[in-house]
């Protein structure tokens, strides 16, 4: 298996098969979430903290900057193109995002972002492995056919994504032939059992049925390895589970937050606590913010009440506890974190395994969760909300929660609006009666700051992380506090500000 | 002829007397005004002779003046209502006082028809408002342009003062003063009323015969080619019929670009969002004067007990789609491109911090790319002329104006010297060139505030036209001037090339601004009153009168007349006797019918034989090679062109410019060097001064044109584009071993003075005639040859002159730049046109032209027995008074006689 490599032409790869060795440390840091209380916004000045100059900022905040155009015409499917970036607060980042567009079938553009938790292990995979699933779930049956026969007879196999990364992006560790394994069972057994159901709602059940097989296919997986190296399989000395280790993976977790455009409707994907908000222009040419996503956690309601509904009332006080899962776990639903699916009997196996195992996990994850009763607790099956993208629909922002916890969406859309509508096209003022001319003469003059702000990013998605961590309060970017934001040292970053990865997709024209 | 028209023209008796519903929102004066309406039926009896379209202020002033000087049947068309596009809501101030002659005068006129004739006519008050001007000046440079226009003032009877920071505060005690250096102070300045002036106007010019049509835009208009292939304006189209004219003029603002385009007739204007904001109530301004401040781009009009607030900025907002349907409609204010101006206004008069806002007027304004208007008969179409493109100075200018342009249509040409706003000022290749009229106009735009400095040039659009040199004379340093789109040397930088870039529009816009300008620095040394830093202009004129130069004047407009009628018509034209034998070159005059000098120039008499072109035309008869200055090329052409046509001479006019490069090479050693380079013998006896003929130049036919701009011996070469570089050259390695060096017109400026040759538009102007300007000798008065303008000539020689030229030097080392006022015996008798410093005589050197007090002649022994006296920003210098230049009096040296 190993030796058959698809056809890899340009940026088209089927990439499972050609992963780099990550250069990175494992991480240190394997905290369930960021503890309540860390959303102080209070900035103060280390000892000894360097303060960064203005270069140095832009060096740190642009690292990471990505942005793609697509070529005008069907196969851009409506979007225009696209601003990313990311800045890690844990070392390293947890963070993933993941764009491409499909290739075979309907097609389509994919866009993602992950939020890892306990490691980037899981949030790694997911960004690496999802779009895949997607695109088989959703591909007719007629061409995963064509696609099994190619791989049968060991022919060139057509690319399914092609990917827009930016080259300092993660990527996997894993040798491949698992997920590939894997990915075709998955459309192994689509071709067994399905009928062919190419009309619009194919897109919504195929996204769910990609999410939850992907989450089984890494459940099962991690049992196997768990299997493997049982006790009685001593592991050499040293030899810990490598990053990519589908135990490693199934142990950390991740949220996810897809956006899937095609023929000019959009598909939105969401699982865990990361959003997606709709930029809409109105006719006076005002911005409005529309959520495309409900967060899954404690403070939705509903996502409440249906946790508390899958399990016996007895458990009411027991299954979700200060604002978490069984008192643990921050998000209600996410991939990987099979300590609060698997059942007691897989995971007491688990915890008895071997010391590579244990290794591999930190010792807040060890042992099974109070009151773990009736799982699972947590979901895989995303919340799908469909849209068709109206003229007035310019942009929509993906982002993780890293964001959002610092701005609220309106904000994040009148950014983003201002800012392609650029200095020109600035929303004109209209001074109230009351102005003299001195009052007005302050506004403007703070107008024009924020204007000079909007110039210094080309990326919006840069243009919304310098908002983010240097505002002032009044909507423009203190430079000492952004400075500030930035050169906190990596233990202390945490405590200010999450990893934060934004992705923001330009649907229409201004 | 009679046109019988369908609808909605009446005779001009029948009208009647309707209230103005022509008011601006901001005008509190209800002016009735005799108006047609276009619901009723109307005819028109007779092809009015002038139809004015467009009822701004231009429209309203030209059909006026054309009714006052005798035009009775004018009729002017008003697509809405009087003022309705954007005079309505111009600020309508007026200053008198501009650093230029001209506009001072026409500034005057607006002043007295809508100060006094209006209401002496109509009984009618305008709604003028006389309550002074202030200049606000920040720092030296900006006192001493004011100190400028005070010694200006003076000649012109305008009371100005210059006050001190103390006495400013007595007069504005709501003005901070502690940021002044001084302030000049009009006391007659003042305010116009748009609607209640262009009312007047309409009352008085109705009242004369004239017809104002409203609500009747005009649809197209036809244009006939008669039996000599010459467009001409035929008729105007309206939706209620069609009016015959041979004349229509342009005065339709932002839309004049539009009308234009119905007749075939580039406008090259440009509309820009123009603003200013009036203020609340404001206790203790009544009666204040208008402020401008030039050094914060701000004025700040008085209106009523409250202010208007306005300015020019960096960042103006273009109207890119001029709509039709835009009566008494403004824009909404884009107070972050307004925000520039509050700051200024603020800091000078403070109490507006605590100011509320009572209303903003922002609409469309016309600006062209030099902010002077566009006037004058379109060179596309006869009988079209132009008046638009005011640069929001309609109301200012208009009055000056539309007397200018009404003496244009009835005589032909205008009365004062109006080069500087005429169409033709400008290249026909560049008056469509969207770029260039965008990019000039923002820089003018920009800049409307600026000091006007002597050298300055603009940085927009250059580059336009480039002569076979500009790359070579880039590499060797040359500095270039812009003139007339060519790129033409300046002087020479020795500190290696500072070219010109393209233009950054100075950062507006988020463009990146140049950076390591170098031109633009070279430039910014020379802002200054003093002596600009020379440079090496004075190295290269010394080795000019010392050494050889070479001057590269491949600009020259270059033309050939030629045809069975060219000698009638070479008579006809030219004031000199131009018809010597072939070979010769004469310098000659050419003047309009008043005997106002239009273009001096040289003629050179051809000898027939076949094409040899570009050096010769084909011509069996006689046939004249015409080389005129590059930067006046458009109106010599179109000047010559229009008596051609309306002599209906058989004869053709070929331009050859730019298939020619010309380089003149002159200085004492110009013959040495020369003739290594030329296989003609250069003798004074075989190639006398004032000759020419075609030689060979380093293997390449030229024309060779012994003639002399600086009063030297030397020749010029006018050589084909090809052989322009191998001939440059071969000059330059044979000049070597003479120390020759490359030279520019900032020389020939200083050089051309010295010796007393006439720079037109400067020395020499269509209100000039030859013998005031001390060019009798071109004019065959002795033969009976007629020649256009001759009868004015012949009776100002029978009367005495009433003015004339004067040369002064002084011995003080104070730079002088023109418009320096000259006083005869402490009274006042002219300004200055023109000076420089001619650093052969080591003086500052200037003419002017003066009058005499009592209106007399001025006769040599008025000039020889006063004293005279120059006043430059308000000090006043001994001159002396020179009957002829001080320099080679005997005029030796173009004769080659250096002893």
């Amino acid at each position: 298996m190993l030796g058959r490599s698809g056809t890899i032409r340009g940026c088209y790869t089927l990439e499972f098969w050609q992963y780099r060795a990550l250069s990175s440390p494992p991480p240190e840091l394997h905290r369930v979430h960021y503890p309540a209380g860390s959303r102080s916004r209070k900035s103060h000045a280390e000892p000894g903290a360097v303060q960064l100059s203005s270069a140095q900022i832009n060096q740190v905040l642009k690292a990471n900057e990505y942005s793609h155009t697509l070529p005008r015409g069907p196969a851009s499917h409506g979007v225009l193109g696209f601003y990313s970036n990311t800045l890690p607060s844990n070392q390293p980042s947890e963070d993933r995002r993941s764009n491409a567009t499909c290739l075979p079938g309907r097609g389509g553009v994919l866009f993602g972002v992950f939020d890892g938790h306990a490691g980037s292990a899981c949030a790694q995979v997911i960004s690496q492995r999802l779009f895949y699933y997607i695109t088989v779930a959703m591909l007719p049956l007629k061409m995963l056919q064509e696609l099994e026969w190619a791989v049968e007879e060991d022919r060139a196999v057509p690319p399914l994504l092609e990917w827009h990364k930016h080259p300092q992006d993660p990527s996997c560790l894993d040798d491949g032939a698992i997920s590939f394994h894997s990915l075709r069972n998955y459309w192994q057994e689509r071709l067994e059992g399905e009928e062919d159901g190419e009309q619009e709602e194919g897109v919504t059940s195929a996204l769910v049925d990609a999410f939850c097989r992907l989450d089984y296919d890494l459940s099962v997986e991690a049992q196997a390895q768990l299997l493997q190296s049982s006790p009685r399989k001593m592991s050499l000395p040293g030899e810990g589970l490598a990053l990519s280790s589908p135990l490693r993976v199934a142990l950390s977790g991740s949220t996810t937050c897809v956006a899937y455009v095609s023929s000019g409707v959009l598909h939105v994907a969401n699982l865990g606590d990361s959003r997606a908000v709709l930029g809409v222009q109105e006719q006076d040419g005002h911005w409005s913010a529309i959520s495309l996503t409900n967060d899954h956690n404690a403070q939705n309601p509903d996502e409440l009440q249906r946790v508390l509904g899958e399990h016996p009332p007895s458990e009411h006080r027991t299954a979700v506890r200060h604002d978490r899962l069984l008192g643990l776990l921050l998000p209600f639903r996410a991939f990987g974190d099979v300590r609060f699916k698997w059942s007691p009997e897989m995971l007491n196996q688990l915890y008895e395994s071997g010391p590579n195992v244990r290794s591999a996990v930190s010792g807040s994850v060890w042992g099974l969760p109070p009151h773990y009763l009736t799982p699972p607790y947590l979901s895989a099956q995303p919340e799908i909300t469909r849209h068709l993208i109206r003229p007035a629909d310019k942009f929509l922002v993906l982002a993780t929660d890293g964001l959002w916890e610092l701005m609220h969406r309106q904000t994040v859309i009148q950014l983003v609006g201002d800012h392609l509508t650029g200095l020109q096209h600035q929303r004109p003022i209209i001074p109230r009666v009351d102005m003299t001319l001195g009052s007005l003469q302050r506004l403007l003059l703070e107008r024009q700051r924020r204007v000079q702000a909007v110039l210094e990013d080309q990326n919006t998605a840069t243009h919304l992380l310098r908002h983010a961590l240097g505002d002032d309060g009044y909507g423009a970017v203190a430079p000492n506090r952004l400075a500030k934001m930035l050169s906190l040292p990596s233990d202390l970053a945490r405590r200010y500000r999450d990893d934060i990865t934004i992705t923001v997709i330009h649907l229409n024209e201004l | 002829m009679v046109a019988s028209l369908p609808s909605p023209f009446i005779r001009g008796q029948h009208r009647t007397l309707l209230p103005s519903a022509a008011r601006s929102p901001l005008s509190d004066n209800a002016v009735p005004c005799a108006v047609q309406r276009v619901n009723s039926m109307f005819m028109v009896p007779h092809p009015p002779d002038v139809v004015v379209i467009g009822g701004g202020s231009l429209g309203c002033q030209t059909i006026y003046h054309l009714a006052k000087m005798g035009i009775s049947n004018a009729v002017l068309l008003e697509r809405d209502r009087l003022t309705a596009g954007t005079t309505w809501h111009t600020a309508g101030l007026l200053w008198q006082l501009r650093p230029s002659d001209v506009e001072v005068e026409l500034l005057a006129h607006t002043r007295n028809v809508i100060s006094k004739d209006l209401e002496e006519e109509t009984g009618l008050h305008t709604g003028w408002i006389q309550n002074g001007g202030l200049f606000i000046a920040s720092n030296k440079q900006r006192l001493d342009e004011y100190k400028r226009l005070m010694s200006l003032g003076k000649v012109y009877g305008i009371e100005s003062h210059v006050l001190s920071p103390a006495e400013t505060k007595d007069l504005y005690p709501l003005m901070n003063v502690d940021d002044l250096y001084g302030t000049l102070y009009v006391p007659k300045d003042g305010t116009m009323d748009p609607a209640g002036t262009c009312t007047t106007l309409s009352r008085a010019a109705t009242t004369r015969g004239a017809m104002v049509i409203e609500n009747c835009p005009v649809t197209g208009i036809q244009v006939k080619t008669d039996d000599f292939g010459v467009k001409r304006v035929k008729a105007v189209e309206t939706p209620h019929g069609t009016i015959e004219t041979p004349c229509v003029v342009n005065c339709a603002g932002v839309w004049a670009t539009k009308l234009g385009e119905m007749a075939g007739v580039k406008v090259p204007l440009i509309a820009m969002h123009h603003a200013y904001v009036v203020t609340e109530r404001i206790e203790g301004i009544q009666n204040m004067p208008n402020v401008r401040d030039h050094d914060a781009s701000v004025y700040l009009r008085l209106q009523g007990d409250a202010l208007s607030v306005g300015g020019y900025e960096q960042n103006p907002i273009f109207w890119e789609e001029v709509s039709d349907k835009f009566a008494f409609s403004l824009f909404d204010l884009d107070w972050d491109v307004f925000m520039q101006h509050i700051e200024g206004a603020i800091n000078r008069v403070p109490v507006l911090e605590q100011t509320g806002i009572k209303s903003t007027v922002c609409g469309p304004e016309s600006f062209t790319a030099d902010h002077k208007p566009l006037m004058g008969e379109a060179p596309e179409v006869r009988g079209f002329f132009l008046g638009c493109g005011f640069n929001s100075a309609g109301m200012m200018l208009g009055g000056g104006c539309g007397r200018e342009l009404a003496h244009w249509i009835i005589h032909g040409r205008p009365e004062k010297d109006m080069y500087g706003y005429d169409i033709r000022r400008f290249h026909s290749s560049l008056t469509d060139n969207k770029r260039w009229i965008r990019e000039r106009s923002h820089e003018s735009y920009a800049k409307n505030y600026s000091v006007v400095f002597p050298f300055d040039e603009p940085l927009a659009s250059r580059n336009m036209r480039k002569d076979p040199f500009h790359q070579i004379l880039t590499e060797e340093g040359c500095v270039f001037q812009e003139r007339h789109g060519w790129e033409r040397p300046g002087w020479f930088n020795k500190d290696g090339p500072a070219p010109v870039k393209d233009y950054d529009y100075y950062g507006a816009y988020g463009i990146r601004t140049n950076i390591n300008y170098k031109y633009n620095e070279l430039l910014g040394k020379e802002y200054t009153f003093n002596f600009p830093p020379h440079h090496d202009i004075k190295s290269e004129c010394l080795s000019c009168r010392h050494g050889v130069v070479v001057f590269n004047m491949s600009y020259f407009g270059k033309f050939y007349l030629t045809g069975p009628d060219a000698k009638k018509a070479a008579d006809w034209l030219f004031t000199a006797d131009v018809n010597k034998k072939p070979g010769s070159t004469v310098y000659t005059c050419m003047l309009n019918r008043r005997g106002g000098a239009e273009a001096d120039l040289t003629v050179s008499r051809l000898e027939p034989g076949a094409a040899n072109l570009p050096l010769a035309p084909e011509s069996d008869g006689d046939a004249y090679y015409l080389a005129v200055g590059g930067g006046v090329a458009e109106h010599n052409w179109n000047h010559i062109r229009s008596v051609i046509q309306d002599r209906g001479f058989r004869c053709q006019l070929t331009d050859h410019s730019e298939d020619m490069g010309m380089i003149s090479i002159q200085g004492p050693k110009s013959r040495e060097v020369l003739q290594e380079v030329l296989d003609s013998d250069l003798s004074n006896n075989a190639f006398p001064f004032s000759t020419h003929k075609v030689v060979s130049a380093a293997g390449h036919q030229v024309r060779a044109m012994r003639l002399s701009f600086v009063g030297e011996l030397g020749w010029e070469l006018h050589i084909p584009r090809d052989a322009c570089i191998p001939v440059y050259r071969a000059v330059m390695a044979a000049g070597a071993k003479h120390g020759i060096i490359n030279s520019g017109y900032r020389a020939i400026d200083s050089l051309s003075i010295e010796k007393g040759y006439r720079h037109w538009h400067a020395d020499l102007r269509p209100d000039d005639t030859p013998l005031e300007a001390g060019l009798g000798f071109t004019c065959k008065l002795r033969s009976s040859i007629p020649f256009q303008g001759r009868e004015r000539l012949e009776k100002q020689k029978e009367e005495g002159l009433k003015r004339h030229i004067v040369c002064f030097t002084i011995d003080e080392k104070i730079p002088m730049f023109g418009l320096e006022a000259v006083f005869r015996n402490g009274v006042p008798v002219g300004h200055l046109r023109r000076a420089d410093y001619g650093f052969f005589i080591d003086k500052t050197i200037s003419y002017g032209y003066i009058r005499h007090p009592d209106g007399g002649v001025v006769s040599s022994d008025f000039i020889k027995t006063g004293d005279f006296t120059l006043e430059r920003m308000g000090v006043t210098y001994k001159a002396t008074a020179h009957l002829k230049s001080p320099f080679d009096p005997e005029n030796k040296r173009v004769k080659g006689i250096y002893s």
